[in-house]
């Protein structure tokens, strides 16, 4: 058929590109497709098979309503040839007629849902979001069974057509949000979006800002539990990360552990965490002021203690830190890049040979490490944040080094500020703490039981405030 | 958009500015100005503030929408809200001055020895014109964020210093006669009169219900823990009293060790750190409002460029120590109070009593009630 010979031209006629022909009934029936990426056993048993064993007239209507045993199948004019067969959909078409249908037995290789490695739960569900939009579509299809929820779909970058799906609740989400949300998303103008966080790129107003402005999530659970809050979810194919608006910076202090365990022992986890974004922020910076300027404020002990250990290094306190600092950052990169074995290798020289023989050499001291070593472990109490506070790190450490404890209370000042600068979808970044918002402290860095959460987070502009709507109202 | 704090803001605020200039040397120079009745000047002069913001307050209920500037404009004309103005961008400035001032003078007491002041107005300097320039909504909230910490700080110093030293008498309050509790007053007005930058702010406050008793709640329990701080400073050091010029961080470290905490000058050192931060970009953000009423315009930069480099030109050049400026404002600045201590809350309670025009008021009930 000439038509099916055009349609190979246009892409290229590239090898995974099937024509297969047939007669039926005397006429000529023609299937083009991406051998690639479909299913060849729903392929044979739902179009194939029906095909040659069909004895009546053939026609587009005929075959679309007796004969092909498709679910979803759609008559489709010229111009969107090209467009559905390199968006992996099968064409067929009928001698003698301009249209064809196009009908959809994709297939991709993909993995089962699978507990997320970057948020693994003790007590609570296991489940996790994959690669594929339509897994990510089923789970939360399944968490949320009500008319209310809403799922737009649009399709982004000239040349991936990447699916984007936008999840939301229409009797709870704030219409201007998802206003603002799809219009960002119509917005964008590139070839290709690859994930998630190329996503973000384009719907922040500061991409250059050092902190995250969106929440991200590998769980079913936590989506359906921001959803019924009143935000926003945003799911892109090829990634399993779920993006969730409007985000604050308090909700990387909790996990979806928390609301499967006693209130009281997440309060105190949530205390910890807090405890160590400060630590794995500050110490270092406040370590070398002490050493270079504030020595009268460390108790005597302390002083003779560290005195002892750092009298007879060759590098200044500064240059020993950042040094160390260095070191560890590297041993880190290397330990993630490499295959699991030889990163348990490159740990243990990392780890016993550079810094017990550091040590010994006189090279560096051992209250250096143990700030270091402290402050990196910290970090892992909020891994979403680790990239921030490996950069603050640095940034402290300098400045602890030139401007001391003055210098450090100044840029934890900034900081905080430049955080409240942030107003991402109009939603101030350290609610419910600045500004304060009474309601909303029940699941902030302290949380009471879910029983006397009644009432949605008022710093989320929600159409209905209180937990206990029936959503089928 | 109109930038707008909430009252819990300004409260903090409020309290910020209660702690900011009243820490460090102020408990020196009451001692010295009146021995042990330096405590009633400081009663009286916490009493004469808080009638000061409950007037501020009063007006703020009756002209919702409008500051210190649109009431002056509205009664006496631009020229004299203009002039106004400047003086009061003149008392500011120099409130930033005597803050820059006591912050070197406590780094270099307590802190680092070594602290210059190129080094602390290279540090200061630049995270307080990032707070004015981050606007006065994202600042309020860095205050608000940061005062639970400021008062948590606050009272684990007091609480160590007062239970190592027990309750005991401090002796008669009233060995000056009235006469010079009133000079003393006089004098020291610079250190009071914080509550100004709510007649500053006032068109950008929200209002809310129970606006006065929250902000009072705050003023009032701040308050009660500066007299306990100065109660024990005076009990502690009595007659040396005046030579301690660093108020918090003294009664601190003298009490070290106690329970078992080890130093806890550190703490005090936390405490101050913060409210200077706080405080300076409260008056930063006070001075850019006054220079936009008065020149009319609102270039964020050119602002924000002229008022460093008074600044720098006053702490650098003029007033390069704590003694060149406390001494400039002992002899210069008392009668700066006239003009806030009498003529604005002179001009603030004709208001109240004469104008009759209601409807703000109603604006402000009616919104009160939906609240």
């Amino acid at each position: 058929m000439e038509i099916v010979e055009k349609i190979k031209m246009q892409i290229n006629n590239n090898p995974d590109v099937l024509v297969r022909d047939f007669i039926i009934s005397n006429k000529k029936i023609s299937l083009i497709f991406l051998k690639s990426t479909i299913d060849k056993m729903l392929l044979v048993q739902s179009i194939i098979s029906p095909l040659i064993d069909y004895k009546g007239e053939v026609t587009l209507d005929n075959l679309k309503n007796k004969v092909l045993k498709v679910i979803e199948i759609e008559k489709i004019k010229e111009k969107d040839f090209v467009k559905n067969v390199i968006r992996n959909k099968v064409l067929l078409f009928v001698e003698g007629e301009s249209d064809a249908l196009c009908l959809d037995v994709e297939f991709f290789p993909t993995r089962q849902p699978a507990e997320p490695p970057t948020s693994p739960t003790i007590q609570g569900p296991r489940e996790g979001f994959t690669e594929s939009v339509k897994t990510t579509i089923a789970l939360i299809r399944k968490q949320l069974p009500t008319k209310h929820l809403i799922i737009k779909n649009f399709f982004v970058g000239e040349l991936t057509h990447t699916q984007i799906s936008i999840f939301y609740l229409d009797n709870l989400a704030d219409k201007k949000l998802i206003k603002d949300v799809e219009k960002k998303i119509k917005k964008i103008n590139t070839d290709a979006i690859l994930d998630s966080h190329y996503l973000i790129n384009y719907l922040s107003n500061r991409p250059n800002s050092l902190f995250e402005q969106f929440g991200m999530t590998e769980k079913p659970d936590i989506v359906t539990a921001k959803i019924l809050e009143g935000r926003v979810a945003i799911a892109v194919d090829g990634s399993p990360i779920v993006i969730t608006i409007p985000f604050m910076i308090m909700e990387d202090l909790q996990n979806s552990n928390d609301y499967y365990t006693n209130a009281h022992y997440t309060s105190f986890i949530r205390f910890i965490r807090a405890l160590g974004i400060i630590m794995a922020t500050v110490v270092p910076g406040v370590y070398l002021s002490f050493r270079l300027y504030h020595y009268k404020v460390v108790p005597l002990k302390y002083i003779l203690t560290i005195n002892a250990t750092t009298q007879n290094l060759p590098f200044t306190p500064f240059i020993e830190l950042l040094f160390i600092l260095i070191l560890f950052q590297m041993l880190y990169e290397v330990s993630l890049r490499l295959p699991r074995y030889l990163g348990l290798a490159t740990s243990i020289v990392g780890a016993l040979v550079l810094g017990d023989t550091g040590v010994q050499a006189g090279l560096i001291s051992s209250p250096g490490i143990i700030v270091i070593a402290l402050s990196l472990i910290s970090m892992y109490t909020v891994p979403n944040q680790a990239p921030q506070l490996t950069i603050l790190r640095f940034v402290f450490l300098i400045i602890g080094g030139t401007l001391g404890l003055f210098g450090i209370v100044g840029a934890m000042v900034y900081f905080v500020n430049y955080l409240n600068t942030m107003n991402e979808f109009n939603t101030p970044n350290l609610a419910p703490y600045a500004p304060r918002i009474k309601n909303d402290l029940k699941d902030g860095l302290t949380r009471k039981p879910i029983s006397k959460m009644k009432t949605r987070p008022k710093v989320i502009k929600n159409i209905d405030e209180h937990r206990g709507l029936d959503v089928d109202k | 958009m109109k930038e707008q704090i909430t009252v819990r803001q300004t409260a903090c605020f409020c309290a910020i500015s209660l702690l900011a200039l009243k820490l460090i040397a102020l408990p020196s120079l009451l001692f010295e100005k009146s021995s042990s009745s330096g405590l009633v000047v400081a009663i009286v002069m916490f009493v004469a503030d808080f009638l000061m913001l409950f007037l501020f307050l009063k007006i703020k209920q009756k002209y919702p929408d409008c500051s210190l500037y649109e009431i002056i404009e509205k009664f006496l004309g631009k020229i004299t809200a203009k002039i106004l103005y400047l003086f009061i961008f003149t008392f500011f400035t120099f409130k930033l001055c005597m803050l820059i001032n006591e912050g070197l003078s406590y780094m270099q007491d307590v802190v680092d020895e070594d602290c210059s002041l190129v080094v602390f107005l290279l540090t200061y300097l630049p995270v307080i014109t990032a707070l004015c320039y981050g606007g006065l909504k994202s600042c309020a909230r860095t205050c608000e964020f940061g005062f639970v910490f400021i008062l948590i700080g606050f009272i684990i110093c007091l609480f160590l210093s007062e239970v190592s030293l027990g309750f005991g008498e401090i002796g008669s309050l009233f060995v000056e006669d009235a006469n010079n509790i009133i000079n003393a007053c006089f004098d020291l007005n610079f250190w009071f009169s914080d509550f100004l930058f709510v007649a500053i702010l006032a068109d950008k406050i929200k209002i809310e219900k129970n606006m006065k008793r929250k902000i009072f709640s705050y003023v009032i329990f701040i308050t009660f823990l500066l007299m306990i701080l100065y109660f024990v400073y005076f009990r502690l050091f009595r007659v040396t009293a005046f030579l301690h010029k660093t108020a918090i961080a003294d009664v601190t470290e003298y009490n070290r060790n106690i329970g078992n905490s080890g130093n806890i000058d550190i703490v005090s050192i936390l405490v101050y750190l913060f409210v200077i931060y706080f405080q300076g970009s409260l008056y930063m953000n006070c001075l850019k409002i006054c220079y936009n009423k008065i020149f009319g315009y609102n270039n964020i930069y050119h602002f924000l460029i002229a008022t460093n480099g008074v600044l720098i030109f006053l702490t650098y050049f003029v007033f390069y120590n704590i003694q060149k400026i406390t001494g400039f404002v002992l002899l210069y600045f008392k009668y700066f109070g006239v003009l806030l201590w009498i003529i604005i809350p002179f001009i603030y309670i004709l208001l109240l009593i004469f104008d009759k025009e209601k409807k703000y008021d109603k604006k402000y009930k009616k919104i009160s009630k939906k609240i």
